[in-house]
């Protein structure tokens, strides 16, 4: 007599799939998950578990920036204060900020503290000899430099913490956790990654230079904003990533492309503007694109006179044989000291050449790419090299400032560029303000292990049986109490089904909701119950079916929607901290409304007018 | 039945109905003038013990009642392994420890774990909402409860209707939220999280008693509203009926903390809809229906 109905039909079926989908036993079981959960792991292969569960990693971060305490002379302290920032900004490519002596941000008044003419400011460097010594450089006949000290105020800390978190788990279906351990340090955690998959996502930090005839006409923050990369119609395995430009930007590019053509324009990434390239010379053999320019210490692009002649790879650099330092290399090492605080090497270098770089470098060694020249690339942060089109150039020769320009990525196949277009995006999104290195990191084990996971399923139990036994002692009729019972367990099922198919993450708190989906969800099919029973009550007058199912869905579709937004706004609290918890409770709602309601009022009105015509 | 729990509905007076959920009303907001809501780890962070290179996976048992002991406050414990050695990680809810606890807590771990003291680090650590959600997390409660009033408006479009129950669910909020104070529940984005919910079970309730008196199609008002009152107690012991179950049989303070408020609001709900709402939307029903007698 119910088959019939396609809400029941589509209930089975949806309750079918989403059996199949939890349990997938065509899916390997987890070992993590079966050291939890044993042999209920093998039944929910088809989801996803958190670091409560399965456990994942948790890494210390430090925020390299640094607090410089100096001291302003006294005539005209506000004008030296500037000068000083300008200086720190445009040399060192940081970011200055006044802080207190608290070491809080100074977001409004004087920058200084007027009495005494002592001025902290941050910046994005850490407190080491190299840094100290080239700020004296560049500021020490102006101002005191009084001292220098690892610290980042709680402004930058916070704004750290929420890029990273946009950049690791965007949608919080991972899961990760970001906060403050005090000082300079963050605390990083997510389940499921080993520490070295973690820590790629962090990704790098983000900074973006174009240069244009060899000079920089355009910085990360020209960028307004970054549209969705696309596959070029014109070249394979390309593709396009659309960026728009401030007015500024714009014009000042505008200015320096007029009339070029072809010419090369050039796209960092990271540039490492505290680096020097360190190479071994046998690989200029393998040059085809690029020269070495030994009187520019640069790597050079040849191009065509018509089309600006080339470029130059803008970091310093310096070849040298692989077992021993030349006398070239070690003088021009000892000439930038001071200026440059890195050595990056491209190369294998004997332990001789290592032990000879002047005091004040830090030694890095730049990941090694099959072709030299991509090498090479990768140790300057040059990201990718567009040209002007004839077009372009002759809008720009006219007077037009073009706001919208793109950069073009191309790679061996049209899904690694996307791929990496895609990273691009994010990276040119969410710049840094300072740089971040690994302090510790560690593997995690389950947060509450087995024991918890016992818990819950008993929790479920227990809700299950006491649920059912009240529902039976309210109205005393088995038929209509299994039929709630089915209704609850259906739409259990369908919730968790649902669940398995999005990309987030069965933690404690999502566990504990998708049990709170019993508790809430079998309310409205007591509602539809009682709004069906009042039929039965002698000498009241019978307003149709029809009538008393759709009051009946009312009062439940009132409720579902606020609760609706009232997690809509629970996902979006603390970066998606509670977000796992409030996506079930969602959907418990709206499998609930949508699926298990109709279905069980189906279901309830062939049940209950047949006892009432009975008695 | 001998005990007849809508017996207030047919014979008390509305004003004497109101009573009851006003006077506890008032009691909560006492005493949330003498207790403080705790402010969970969440909102104000803790601190981080942590212990690095021990040999063998040591019991996470032990360490438990060790730090919770030295620490007088709930610690979360976590096994850590990197590179084949193992290490702990201990999470409290205390903050700015004094050196000489610290230097007490660092020695006991030492002993009993048998390492030096130097391999235990301890970090304050800060809450997982920076300056800059706890500001989102305001906008997302307001948007929320906005939305809600919104929706209960669209649904009944009656000034006194809609701010009865506007009263009723911010009563129940009320009540929960001393309940917390006088419990010393913590305010964290799991409690959040219950109260997020509980507005939602509050509509509940409220729109089953006003659907029922203003459009029930037989019987006065007052029977209406206690036949609202048989399925909405049913709702609320069934709800309850879980949430005691996930609170009792569980360990983690997340679930624990989203399922008190919860239950207390629940239980207030009962009060605050059975008989706040009740009396406003019961005596007006009265007056609205004499001209139609007449």
């Amino acid at each position: 007599m119910l088959s019939k109905d396609k809400y029941v039909l589509l209930t089975l079926f949806l309750v079918v799939l989403s059996t199949l989908s939890i349990w997938r036993p065509w899916v390997p079981v987890d070992e993590r998950a079966e050291n939890t959960m044993g042999v209920v792991s093998h039944f929910t292969r088809g989801l996803n578990f958190g670091v409560d569960i399965v456990g994942g990693s948790r890494i210390i971060l430090a925020l390299e920036a640094s607090h410089l305490t100096i001291h302003l002379p006294p005539d005209d302290p506000e004008n030296k204060y500037r000068k000083v920032c300008e200086l720190l900004e445009d040399r060192l490519f940081t970011r200055v900020l006044p802080v207190d002596a608290e070491g809080k941000l100074i977001s409004s008044g004087l920058p200084y503290d007027p009495v005494t003419n002592i001025a902290i400011i941050e910046i994005g460097l850490p407190a080491t000899g190299g840094v100290l010594s080239s700020i004296e450089n560049l500021i020490g006949d102006l101002v005191e430099i009084v001292k220098i000290e690892n610290a980042v105020c709680g402004d930058t800390r916070d704004e750290v913490i929420e890029i990273l978190k946009n950049r690791v788990d965007p949608t919080g279906t991972r899961g990760a956790v970001l906060k403050s351990l005090g000082a300079n340090l963050v605390l990083y955690e997510i389940p499921e990654l080993t520490p070295q998959e973690a820590e790629v996502l962090l990704g790098r930090r983000g900074e973006l230079e174009i240069f244009f005839e060899n000079q920089r006409v355009l910085q990360g923050g020209d960028i307004i904003r970054v549209d969705p990369p696309h596959p070029s119609l014109e070249k394979t395995n390309t593709v396009e990533l659309p960026f728009r430009l401030t007015d500024d930007g714009a014009e000042r590019f505008r200015n320096a492309a007029a009339g070029k053509p072809n010419y090369p324009t050039v796209v960092y990434v990271d540039r490492p503007k505290d680096g020097v390239i360190l190479f071994d010379e046998s690989i200029l053999d393998h040059l085809h694109r690029f020269t070495y320019d030994s009187s520019a210490y640069m790597f050079k692009a040849t191009g065509m006179p018509s089309e600006g002649g080339g470029y130059y790879l803008q970091v310093p650099a310096v070849g040298t044989p692989k077992d021993a330092l030349s006398t070239d290399a070690l003088r021009f090492l000892e000439a930038q000291s001071g200026i440059k605080l890195r050595i990056l090497l491209i190369g294998e270098f004997s332990q001789r050449v290592i032990g000879s770089i002047p005091k004040g470098y830090s030694v890095e060694n730049v990941a090694r790419l099959t072709e030299v020249e991509d090498w090479i690339k990768q140790a300057c942060g040059c990201e990718s090299v567009i040209t002007i089109s004839p077009a372009l150039a002759q809008e720009f020769a006219e007077g037009k400032v073009v706001r919208d320009l793109e950069i073009t990525i191309t790679r061996a196949s049209v899904e690694e560029a996307m791929r990496e277009a895609k990273n691009l995006r994010t990276i040119l999104t969410q710049t840094l303000p300072v740089s971040i290195s690994i302090e510790g990191e560690t593997a995690i084990e389950p947060r509450l292990g087995s024991m918890f996971f016992k818990e819950i399923v008993w929790a479920g139990i227990i809700s299950l049986v006491g649920v059912g036994l009240v529902i039976y002692l309210r109205y005393r009729w088995l038929r209509i109490s299994l039929a709630i019972m089915g209704a609850m367990i259906c739409e259990l099922i369908i919730t968790l089904g649902i669940a398995s198919v999005l990309p987030y993450n069965m933690d404690l708190a999502e566990l504990g909701g998708v049990i709170l989906v019993i508790g809430t969800g079998v309310d409205s099919q007591i509602i539809i119950t009682d709004e069906l029973m009042r039929e039965m009550i002698p000498f009241v007058r019978r307003p149709s079916m029809t009538e008393r199912i759709k009051r009946a869905f009312r009062v439940i579709w009132g409720s579902a929607l606020t609760t609706l937004v009232a997690m809509i706004a629970l996902a979006t609290l603390g970066f998606g901290a509670m977000r796992g918890f409030a996506i079930i409770t969602l959907l418990g709602i709206l499998v609930s409304v949508l699926i298990t309601r109709p279905f069980y009022a189906r279901v309830a009105s062939n049940i209950i007018p047949g006892k009432s015509s009975m008695g | 039945m001998g005990l007849d729990l809508t017996r207030h509905l047919k014979e008390w007076s509305p004003r004497r109905m109101a009573l009851i959920p006003l006077a506890i009303a008032l009691f909560f907001s006492c005493s949330l003038l003498v207790f403080n809501i705790p402010l969970g780890r969440d909102f104000r962070g803790g601190t981080l013990i942590q212990v690095r290179g021990l040999e063998t996976a040591p019991s996470v048992e032990n360490i438990q009642l060790l730090a919770s002991h030295l620490l007088g406050a709930s610690v979360e414990v976590q096994l850590t392994e990197y590179g084949g050695t193992f290490g702990v990680d201990i999470e409290a809810d205390n903050r700015d420890l004094s050196d000489g606890v610290r230097e007490e807590l660092e020695n006991a771990l030492a002993n009993t774990l048998g390492i030096s003291a130097d391999k235990v680090g301890v970090y304050n650590m800060g809450s997982v909402l920076t300056e800059i959600s706890k500001g989102q997390a305001k906008n997302a409660i307001i948007a929320a409860s906005i939305a809600m009033a919104i929706i209960v408006f669209i649904n009944f479009r009656r000034g006194v209707l809609v701010s009865s129950m506007l009263v009723s669910i911010g009563l129940d909020a009320l009540d929960a939220l001393g309940c917390m104070a006088i419990f010393g529940v913590p305010l964290s984005i799991a409690s959040v999280a219950g109260f997020l919910m509980l507005i939602g079970y509050s509509v509940d309730t409220n729109v089953l008693l006003v659907t029922q008196v203003e459009r029930g199609i037989s019987g006065t008002p007052r029977e209406q509203a206690a036949s609202a009152m048989k399925t909405g107690l049913t709702m609320s012991i069934t709800t309850l009926t879980v949430l005691i179950a996930l609170n009792i049989l569980t360990t983690s303070p997340t679930i624990a903390e989203l399922t008190y408020v919860l239950i207390f609001g629940v239980i207030f709900d009962i009060i605050n809809t059975w008989f706040f709402n009740a009396s406003v939307v019961i005596s007006r029903k009265k007056r609205r229906e004499i001209p139609v007698a007449l």
